[in-house]
């Protein structure tokens, strides 16, 4: 099976070679256009710089060369097929030999070989659309690298890159059917999405990696944590701690020998009808408004973790996806006095699962076992963000165009909260309202040959952020002008090493240069 | 007796040699009449300075004669009055309005019959003349609605590498309809929108799936809105309006520039600066740009065909300064209203970029008003600062057709890009 997909790879690769050798650098075509191919070759190679003392260890951190292939064949004027296949290889990061030596996962772990997309989209009538077939749906009028409020349907692959690449690379593409009932009367659409849940149940949650002896990896628990040992110390005690930081685990935190199986089916998910996603959405335009009213019943992306009970009198944990019902409403609004773009993003998340109550014992270590340890509360969470886009000449950075600006406030409120909820596994507290602040800028040189993009995001409440900079470079002269050079450099920042999405790398931080060749 | 022999012999030859600089020369001074071909760079200039051609147009055409070997013909002046470029239903609304329209004191339009040419009979001399004129090429006619389902913008740069864009155009009026039923307006549609344009790029493959849908008003006051769909966020952003300021896809010009004026008419201050004849894009013949011989492969432009017309020169200055422009200069045919050429200036107020449009004639279908459309077929631009730019060239256009408002809906958007 592996010699199939690696002769599927390299064939998939020598037909690239042809098409870009072709001259046309345009894809190639048949049937008088009916049936194209398109894709692109990218590399990715990064370093690490092993800030925070060497947290997450430096060096090479990434040398991925993706394929991408997307096809097109129009049967008609209103009946398409698309295909979007992948093939990544991508070796291990280094600290990641010694797991790999010891058997807990392959070298080739990262690597890829799938048909991401393959879908029908059907104009069965003017009014009515169908899309059937694994794709994506994307709702929301918010964006940013790894933050969502509304986009909701697909999950995302965070292993690879954690959540620094594109949505539409790191979204789980499903199975489903899609349609949209147009409603030109009043500007409006019906969009139904059903998904039947006859994916890889894996496929239908976000998946991370929990352990940092993955490159992207989270940092794991502290030592003493009540929820990391025995998994996370060796039988020696070797990688117990980094020597530096106390309680930190080293990289490669791995129990010789334990095989790690990253696309294992979540406990409570099957396969199944029973098991599908519903989502339904009404959007509109009204005079300068745009808006969208969402509604969907499906997993919560991530674990719930609890016990029924206190480990110390042999309870059992619980580990479960639940489902829930999701009400949000987007919208977008131009603003011509100011010149800018106003969007929004509000939903309310019906009883999102939290984990309450850190204490084994009650009355210290002399005391009695708390019953009511890491106990499972269910509360009404609302999640929202809200943007500002303006275009604005800045001579200094551009005197031939403006530079584009776009600041977000996401967040999320916990309604009834209570002050005990924390973070399984790592006891840090979760906040009744989380905010997040993102700014991103975007400008131009030389007809856009060359792009500055810069992207800080902020946590005021738990103290962590990112900054992500990159350039794009797309000469002229280089491939047709179809070669995109991108070097990047993506810093984190966490005041706690286990608390918030960029905390948890917050000893990842590298430089990166991409190489693009799209044809 | 030797020394006046050389001298004689001597002034002759310089005499010969004059007289045959003198002749030299005058073969080279072209009048810019019917017939004649522009053959050198010295032309091209003895004609700026005789004011019938613009500086613009002289560093546009010096490319195609010096690098390219290229000759400019220029052919008889044509008749391109209304009759013979536009529905006779547009002409027909255009002479029942007549005198209706006036201007606002924002440069709006007011009382404005809702269909036809609003001021055909403008003056130069009317103080009112530019913003006239400019609201003439607003509400020009394109017909009802359009499809151009193929279209190439061959991006070439200094060094002659040319970069394919691709994809399609269509466009469709929901008021101020005039040749097709139903007519002034579709039903539901008076007093918002008036109409929308649908581009969608189909090559290259990092352009392919971007798409932008742009809705343009009747009421003055509200900016036209512009949604773009990016295939790498799989959904439309709504753009403000700083960004039709800014390149698309790499293009050498921006939302704006597209078919020559695309912006908000009443956010410039628009001033006639003179009238006179100059030598100016001829129409096409459509048979040659649907072969393929209206381009020329690594070059900045089409093949170029000028005609000796009255041209009215036009100033566009922003009201508002946070703008990539300070001034356009437009040459509008006051015959038809068309934009045929316009030079752009950047912030500091050099001469940046120059583009300009070339127009076929149709026969337009009876059951559209009949009469004829004339439509832009090709077109050239040219950015001087880095020295790039294309000729655009459609393969196909639909006149007139009877297409349906569903397809420029924003789910519509949404579904054609991937």
């Amino acid at each position: 099976m592996k010699r199939e997909r690696v002769k599927l790879f390299f064939l998939s690769l020598v037909l690239s070679i042809a098409v870009i050798l072709g001259g046309t650098a345009q894809g190639m075509e048949w049937g008088d256009g009916k049936v194209t191919l398109n894709g692109f070759i990218k590399n990715q190679t990064g370093y690490r710089f092993g800030f925070y003392d060497d947290e997450r260890g430096s060096g090479l951190s990434m040398f991925r060369t993706t394929l991408q292939l997307e096809g097109e064949v129009k049967f008609n004027e209103t009946t398409s097929l698309y295909v979007i296949g992948r093939g990544v290889r991508e070796p291990g990061y280094h600290l990641e030999r010694r797991a790999v030596d010891a058997g807990n996962f392959n070298d080739d772990v990262y690597n890829e070989n799938t048909f991401r997309e393959y879908y029908l989209a059907w104009q069965a009538t003017p009014r009515v659309w169908l899309g059937i077939g694994k794709q994506q749906v994307v709702w929301g009028d918010l964006g940013g690298m790894g933050l969502r409020v509304m986009d909701i349907i697909n999950p995302l692959d965070l292993r690879w890159h954690y959540a620094l690449e594109s949505f539409e690379d790191m979204r789980k593409p499903l199975n489903m059917l899609n349609a949209i009932v147009s409603v030109p009367e009043v500007g409006g659409n019906i969009q139904l999405v059903w998904v039947p849940a006859i994916d890889e149940p894996w496929e239908r949650v976000n998946s991370v990696y929990g352990n940092p002896g993955h490159r992207w990896g989270v940092n794991s628990v502290p030592a003493g944590s009540l929820f990391g040992p025995p998994a996370f110390i060796t039988p020696d005690g070797s990688n117990f701690g980094n020597g530096k930081v106390k309680g930190v685990w080293e990289p490669s935190t791995f129990v010789p020998g334990i095989r790690e199986d990253d696309e294992a089916d979540p406990a409570n998910i099957k396969r199944g009808l029973s098991q599908s996603t519903i989502a339904i959405s009404w959007e509109q335009k009204i005079g300068g408004l745009n808006y969208r009213l969402m509604e969907c019943y499906t997993y919560n992306q991530s674990p719930a973790v609890w016990w029924d009970g206190n480990p110390l009198l042999g309870a059992p944990v619980n580990i479960k996806y639940f489902r829930q019902n999701i009400i949000g409403v987007s919208g977008n609004y131009y603003e011509g006095w100011s010149k800018s773009v106003l969007r929004t993003e509000i939903g309310h998340f019906h009883h999102v699962p939290y984990t309450a109550d850190k204490r084994l014992m009650i009355g210290g270590w002399g005391g009695v076992p708390n019953p009511d340890f890491y106990h499972l509360e269910k509360k009404d969470t609302i999640k929202f963000g809200f943007g500002w886009d303006r275009n604005t000449f800045f001579n200094f950075l551009s005197p031939t165009r403006s530079v584009s600006t776009s600041f977000q406030v996401l967040g999320s409120w916990i309604l009834n909260y209570d002050k005990d909820l924390i973070t399984p596994g790592y006891n840090t507290k979760v906040k009744e309202l989380d905010i997040m602040l993102t700014l991103f800028m975007n400008w131009g040189w030389n007809n856009d040959r060359m792009q500055i993009n810069l992207y800080p995001a902020y946590n005021i409440n738990r103290k962590f952020g990112m900054l992500t900079a990159w350039i794009d470079y797309k000469p002229q002269w280089l491939g047709g002008g179809n070669v995109t050079i991108t070097p990047k450099v993506n810093l984190f920042y966490g005041k706690d090493p286990w608390a918030g999405d960029f905390g948890l790398v917050r000893g990842s931080s590298e430089g990166l240069l991409e190489v693009k060749y799209e044809f | 007796m030797y020394k006046s022999n050389f001298k004689s012999i001597f002034i002759g030859l310089i005499s010969i040699l004059f007289l045959l600089g003198v002749f030299a020369t005058s073969t080279i001074a072209l009048e810019g009449k019917a017939g004649e071909v522009i053959k050198t760079v010295e032309e091209l200039k003895e004609l700026e300075t005789k004011g019938l051609l613009s500086h613009g147009q002289v560093l546009s055409y010096i490319e195609l004669i010096k690098d390219f070997g290229l000759t400019i013909p220029i052919v008889k002046t044509t008749d391109r009055r209304l009759q013979f470029t536009a529905s006779k239903t547009y002409v027909e609304y255009t002479e029942k309005n007549k005198g209706k329209a006036k201007i606002g004191p924002n440069d709006e339009l007011l009382n404005y019959g809702g269909q036809g040419l609003p001021f055909p009979d403008v003056k130069p001399d009317d103080p009112q003349a530019g913003i006239k004129a400019a609201l003439n090429w607003d509400l020009r006619h394109t017909g009802d609605s359009a499809v151009m389902p193929n279209w190439d913008y061959l991006l070439t740069d200094s060094k002659g590498n040319v970069k394919n864009l691709g994809g399609l155009s269509n466009s469709m009026r929901f008021t101020r309809r005039t040749d097709r039923d139903p007519r002034p307006f579709l039903t539901g549609a008076r007093g918002e929108v008036w109409f929308k344009y649908l581009i969608q790029f189909t090559k290259p493959f990092a352009s392919k799936g971007l798409g932008q849908v742009q809705i343009k008003y009747e009421d003055p006051k509200r900016e036209s809105d512009l949604y773009v769909y990016v295939p790498g966020l799989r959904r439309n952003v709504r753009v403000g309006g700083g960004n039709r300021c800014d390149c698309l896809g790499g293009f050498v010009f921006n939302m704006d520039d597209a078919d020559l004026w695309s912006g908000d008419t009443t956010k410039f201050k628009w001033k006639l600066l003179e009238v006179r004849e100059k030598l100016t894009n001829s129409w096409h013949p459509w048979a040659d740009v649907k072969a393929g011989k209206d381009y020329i492969p690594k070059a900045h432009w089409t093949k170029q065909i000028l005609e000796r017309r009255k041209v009215w020169i036009i100033e566009q200055t922003p009201k508002d300064p946070a703008y990539c422009y300070s001034k356009r200069i437009y040459h509008q045919d006051p015959e038809n209203w068309i934009f045929t050429f316009m030079e752009m200036y950047d912030r500091s107020g050099s001469l940046w970029k120059t583009e300009t449009q070339n127009h076929s004639i149709f026969p337009n279908p009876e059951e559209a008003g009949g009469g004829y459309l004339s439509n832009n077929i090709s077109g050239d631009t040219l950015d001087h600062k880095i020295f790039e730019g294309g000729p655009y060239y459609h393969h196909d256009i639909q006149v007139n057709p009877n297409i349906s408002a569903d397809m420029f809906t924003l789910d519509a958007l949404r579904r054609a890009g991937r």
